[in-house]
């Protein structure tokens, strides 16, 4: 233990960094968040006391951003909790400095994004009788149970290998007073014994395991939402595949934003090799194809048989009031990050950050396109709807993004940022010093 | 008198009887009898049949005459629901085909009069055998209804299994973290 | 099973089933056929109850929680496209008796172009004995009366508007802002509710309260062409206040229809078509 110890003190230093004191530049941003974030709270407490219509929501279009919101950060943690997963689950030797910063991510955005359907609901005080109804029919219904038990599962996958780092790391050099007091107590007796780490891959691969088909079933149900429904647009047996390769691909994006902040910021260039930011460059390019299959498939299918409904809406998508989104969507979500990722000369770290970028904006446009328009169209008779958000929506979803990364530095100045135990279990069975 | 004014006399008598004489003329007009039975089909698939007789005072039937029947309902107040007219035969019966909701109707047959004939209404009271009475039956339920109540009910209890394996993994993970274990690594 | 039926045929001695680290590795056979009898007994019993549930009948009320179907009404609504001619009359009668502001309207009037021209069509809620909104509800604020007609407990009903998607029937409204009803007017319950709530969903309830006291609905009161009747499907008659039919034989006669009803939404409200026909329109 203390021969391995000793090797690995960089290590050591660099997944603590986080939770040393931030530099001026650190502390500007994050108070900007705060300021973000807590007027994101006070645009909710204001629209709680006036009511939903200071939304820009009418009959026709009822929902708007927040839902829009929603689906896109639950679809980021998705992201994050498959990267970790499946990269667990194929034993990739690169998931190590990532895995913990995968993970985190998955959880600040799923736990904001859980918070999105109270935005919405014209009384969320009264949630709680979703739990007394038990109304099983109800998509609704289901997507609470979805995201709790995800929640869940997140959780556990997050928790367990912290347990193990913060056994490892409480001896460890800048670590004293309550941190070192909450590392004894979170450790839960972790020694790095053979047994512990036998049981703790046991069950992370258990939890791998069962993630990956939750993650499938959580999106799918919020897909139900809409599909379930007769509506133009919405009824569509695509959506289930639609919203969850569209979460794995906007979630792998985030997550590399996100590792590719964290590490410029707190200089772990030498722990997160270029290699593992351009691999999952290579996966977010795989699932931007698979994603514009999917696309294709979606506009063929509804094109070809021209029915009335269907084709009013796809030429409003295509070629007339909302065409300019939806190509820029093509263009900026699937060919391009496509495109940089595919010739060698753009596929760099500074390429992949730009094209998870271009990726994770396009992705919240995309979903946009598939909840608005089909509302705007009239489902009798009458003049086509609008919808435009009101300064209380942008207000609450800037708040929400900004929390986001509040919820990141605030999570690792109490839990480290790399995953070492399971870093150094990876290089031993390697056969590598660190 | 002088003749003239005894013709003025006559002739303005003469015009007060004639209104009289065409009202009694008019009165004079014979009022035929309805009567009312029903018909009840021998085959379940066949409607029921309310059969209306208009028939002279003398007995004799009135033929291709039109009869309307109406059936009294309470539904926002009392009144009358028109049912359906058919003109009467060569025995002077007009028949309706009609379907049963409930045990007994308070049945109106009326019919307008022509020139020959005044008007005449009769209101009766129809029992219909119960095994003829069509009751309301709530329409079938869609084929894969049951789909819909099953299906959720399969969801949860995979939950629920979800849910044990997380928390047991959790407890038992962090339960032998507790307890050590053997083995240094090195 | 059978496969391991058949390994038990073929074996000397009797199979471990369960993988225990105890000494005695070994199940008897009579422990075993034991639990395979046990298994098939429960497969049998859970057999038998899958097969009762899945001939239960309605189950938006069985999910609804409130499945009576005896009622002494099951009220319907009839619309004579031949005599309407898009007034909106009805729409103000509405508004009035449900004390609504003038955008909310329960009962839209839209004018569609047919293959015989342009015409008139009131749709309001249509009672839909399968209807999608009550199903889709998370709280079940939304429900089935016994007289078939659905409700809104805007005491329940938290404003996730999950029902308002569901219904293809673009029906339902919400009450974005908080209206201002003078307090003598006022009336609490899920039949007759003055004022709409704000945050909740409403939606035209065919007048449930008058028609229980065996008054007209409103819109049909205002209809000053007399285009909308009211039936009843257990007694099978319709009227509109002065004209009273047989329902069944109008709705054949008339070569009646019912909207979307492909849907499988089952809609209690009926149509007569036409171009206004019965008036220059």
């Amino acid at each position: 233990m203390t021969a391995v110890r000793s090797l690995t003190p960089g290590l050591e230093g660099a997944a603590l960094a986080p939770m040393g004191r931030s530099g001026r530049g650190h502390r500007v941003i994050l108070l900007l968040l705060m300021v973000l974030t807590a007027s994101g709270i006070g645009a909710f407490i204001y629209q709680f006391s006036t009511g939903i219509g200071v939304t820009g929501m009418n009959d026709r279009v009822f929902w708007g951003i927040y839902t829009v919101d929603l689906v896109t950060l639950i679809g980021f943690s998705y992201g994050g909790a498959l990267v970790s997963a499946i990269l667990r689950l194929t034993n990739a030797s690169w998931r190590g400095p990532i895995s913990r910063l995968a993970e985190g991510t998955a959880l600040a955005t799923l736990a904001v994004g859980a918070l999105f359907p109270l935005a919405s609901d014209g009384h969320p005080e009264r949630v709680w009788r979703l739990v007394t109804a038990m109304q099983i029919n109800s998509p609704i219904m289901w997507d609470m149970v979805a995201i709790v038990t995800y929640l869940i599962a997140t959780i556990v996958l997050f928790a367990l290998p912290v347990v193990a780092d913060l056994g490892r790391l409480q001896d460890a050099p800048g670590i004293e007073g309550w941190r070192r007091r909450w590392f004894r107590v979170g450790a839960f007796g972790w020694t790095g014994t053979a047994d512990q780490h036998r049981v703790l891959n046991r069950s992370l691969t258990a939890i791998a395991l069962l993630i990956i088909p939750l993650a499938v079933m959580v999106h799918t149900v919020l897909s139900y939402a809409f599909s379930l429904t007769s509506r133009p647009g919405w009824h569509s047996t695509i959506f289930g595949p639609y919203f969850v390769i569209a979460a794995i691909y906007s979630g792998v994006a985030l997550v590399v934003v996100v590792i590719v902040v964290f590490r410029r910021a707190y200089h772990l260039e030498r722990w997160i090799p270029e290699r593992a930011i351009i691999n999952l460059g290579y996966l977010m390019a795989a699932l931007g194809v698979l994603y514009g299959y999917l696309l294709f498939t979606e506009v063929t299918t509804e094109g070809y048989v021209g029915a009335e409904a269907t084709e009013k809406l796809l030429y409003a998508l295509l070629l007339d009031r909302w065409s300019v989104l939806f190509w820029a969507f093509v263009i900026g979500g699937l060919v391009a990050p496509l495109l940089i990722i595919g010739f060698r000369r753009t596929r760099t770290v500074v390429g992949v950050t730009v094209a998870a970028s271009l990726v994770t904006g396009a992705l919240f446009i995309k979903r946009f396109l598939m909840f608005i328009p089909p509302l705007t169209e009239p489902l009798i008779g009458g003049e086509v709807g609008s919808y435009t958000p009101s300064w209380v929506e942008i207000v609450v979803t800037v708040g929400a993004v900004a929390a986001i990364p509040l919820l990141l530095v605030g999570l690792f100045k109490v839990v480290p940022v790399l995953a070492v135990v399971e870093m150094e279990e990876i290089s031993r069975s390697r056969g590598e010093g660190l | 008198m002088t003749r003239f004014r005894k013709l003025v006399l006559l002739i303005g008598c003469f015009g007060l009887l004639m209104p009289t004489l065409v009202v009694s003329a008019q009165g004079q007009e014979p009022s035929p009898s309805i009567a009312i039975s029903l018909e009840i089909s021998s085959r379940p698939e066949l409607a029921d049949v309310i059969a209306a007789r208009l028939t002279a005072p003398d007995g004799t039937p009135i033929t291709e005459a039109r009869i309307e029947f109406w059936i009294t309902s309470n539904l926002f107040g009392e009144r009358y629901a028109f049912v359906g007219a058919s003109p009467t035969d060569s025995s002077g019966v007009a028949r309706l085909p009609f379907v049963p909701h409930q045990d007994s109707y308070d049945v109106r047959v009326t019919f307008d009069g022509t020139e020959l004939w005044s008007s005449a209404e009769t209101i009766a009271t129809i029992e219909f055998p119960s095994a003829r009475v069509i009751r309301y039956q709530p329409t079938d339920p869609t084929q894969l209804g049951s789909l819909r109540f099953v299906m959720p009910r399969l969801m949860g209890i995979v939950v629920g299994m979800i849910w044990a394996t997380l928390f047991a993994l959790a407890f038992f993970t962090l339960r032998s973290f507790k307890r050590g274990g053997k083995a240094d690594l090195t | 099973m059978t496969g391991v039926e058949r390994d038990v045929r073929r074996r000397t001695t009797p199979l471990p089933l369960i993988p225990s680290e105890s000494k005695d590795h070994v199940v008897s056979r009579r422990q075993f056929l034991g639990t395979l009898g046990a298994t098939g007994a429960y497969f049998a019993l859970g057999g038998g109850v899958l097969q009762r549930v899945l001939a239960a009948h309605d189950l938006d009320d069985i999910a609804a929680g409130r499945l009576k179907i005896a009622a002494d009404h099951q009220w319907v609504m009839i619309f004579d496209l031949r005599r309407c001619d898009a007034c909106r009359d009805c729409i103000k009668g509405c508004q009035e008796q449900h004390h609504l502001s003038a955008d909310d309207e329960w009962i839209k009037v839209y004018e569609l172009i047919g293959v015989q021209g342009k015409f008139a069509m009131p749709v309001l809620c249509m009672q839909c004995e399968s209807a999608p909104c009550v199903r889709v509800c998370p709280v079940r604020a939304t429900y089935h009366l016994p007289n078939g007609i659905v409700v809104v407990d805007q005491n329940v009903c938290i404003g996730c508007r999950m029902c308002m998607a569901a219904c293809p029937y673009d029906v339902r409204v919400f009450n974005w802002e908080q209206q201002d009803v003078p307090e003598q007017y006022h009336h609490e319950s899920p039949e007759f509710q003055v004022p709409q709530k704000r945050g909740t969903v409403s939606k035209c309830t065919l007048c449930v309260h008058l028609l229980e006291q065996g008054l007209f609905p409103a819109c049909l009161q205002a209809c000053t062409m007399e285009a909308i009747f009211v039936g009843d499907l257990v007694e099978d008659v319709m009227s509109n206040g002065r004209e009273t039919y047989i329902l069944s034989q109008y709705l054949r006669q008339n070569d009646a229809f019912r909207f979307r009803s492909e849907l499988g939404t089952r809609p209690r409200v009926y149509y007569v078509s036409g171009h206004g026909q019965d008036l220059d329109f």
